[in-house]
């Protein structure tokens, strides 16, 4: 698998969907670590 | 990191912590993706928005009923949504013990190898297209739902020119027929040959979009091609076909006996054409009509 392929498979193949789960996570995270979840 | 006491502390556990949950939201969300299950995800985060403000608002009684159907709702969910939830997590598990191929998907594939070389011999048009880790739902239910186990006497009735399903796609998951005459994306890449057909382009343009590999097989020319990550390799000999095969599954597809051309009376008659290049559809039901 060259460098390109790799990019494409594992990097910008679903962005957005990458981006908003990463999102998701830091907003959850910071919702548990502040204490409005429990 | 500190923050003037208001965020928490991020350590390199945090952010461990962090990408790991945000790999599972990932892995979730793509799973249903373009799903009807996406659909009821869109409903259950309105639903907890609307319990959120109501909080927020004091609607005492909109906050109590929510909170009253909320419990109920996930076994709902667990029901509807059961088969989903068995693939998924053999899926994980499949990915978690790194297990390849199945005696049984070898066997498959080989079938596919068999069927593209009847269908070259008889100069019958077909598209396959083989899911590996990148979910192909969006398309499959943009067809006729099979879930049959793969064989080559399948693929060879469906493609007859004569069946109502030999018009779209085949999309094969594991040893499995999971639907045909789907409709895929087609390629808009300028570079692409002239001679390229709507069959070719659809075979392209799900293989850009996603890791599938596609077998397509020309009825104008009887030609084998096999399109990965939006390229394709013409003219393939079946015997190179395997070789790809089993190099691009990372599985021992066996050399079988390989079946000789049916005659044309069996029904795979020549009379259809390809269909023109250049459409502007994004989605198209390749070789036949849009």
């Amino acid at each position: 698998m060259t460098g390109r392929d790799f990019l494409r498979r594992y990097v910008t193949h679903n962005l957005g969907l990458k981006i908003l789960s990463l999102l998701l996570a830091v907003g959850l995270w910071l919702a548990i670590s502040m204490g409005k979840l429990h | 990191m500190h923050a003037a006491g208001v965020w928490p502390h991020l350590s390199v556990v945090s952010v461990l912590d962090i990408l790991l949950v945000a790999f599972i939201i990932y892995e979730f969300l793509a799973q249903i993706r373009g799903t009807r299950a996406a659909l009821i995800l869109v409903g259950a985060s309105v639903a907890a928005l609307v319990f959120y403000f109501s909080r927020v608002l004091g609607l005492t009684t909109l906050n109590w009923l929510i909170s009253r159907i909320f419990p109920y709702a996930a076994f709902i969910v667990i029901v509807i949504f059961a088969p989903e939830i068995r693939e998924a997590l053999a899926r994980l598990g499949r990915r978690m013990t790194l297990a390849s191929s199945t005696a049984a998907e070898a066997d498959a594939y080989d079938d596919i190898v068999m069927a593209a070389n009847l269908f070259s011999q008889n100069q019958t048009g077909a598209l396959i297209v083989i899911e590996r880790e990148i979910g192909l739902r969006t398309y499959v239910e943009s067809g006729v739902t099979l879930e049959a186990h793969l064989s080559y006497d399948l693929l060879a009735t469906i493609f007859r020119p004569s069946a109502p399903l030999h018009d779209g796609a085949v999309i094969v998951h594991g040893d499995r027929i999971v639907a045909a005459a789907c409709f895929l994306p087609l390629s808009m890449n300028p570079v692409l040959s002239t001679q390229l057909g709507t069959r070719h382009r659809a075979g392209i343009g799900i293989t850009e979009e996603t890791d599938a590999i596609a077998i397509i097989v020309s009825e104008e020319t009887g030609g084998i091609s096999l399109a990965v990550a939006g390229t394709m390799e013409r003219d393939l000999t079946v015997e190179r076909l395997r070789e790809r095969m089993s190099k691009l599954l990372r599985r021992y597809v066996p050399p079988t006996p390989l079946p000789t051309a049916i005659a044309n009376g069996r029904g795979m008659d020549e009379s259809e054409t390809e269909m023109p290049m250049g459409s502007s559809d994004s989605h198209s039901k390749p070789g036949g009509e849009r």
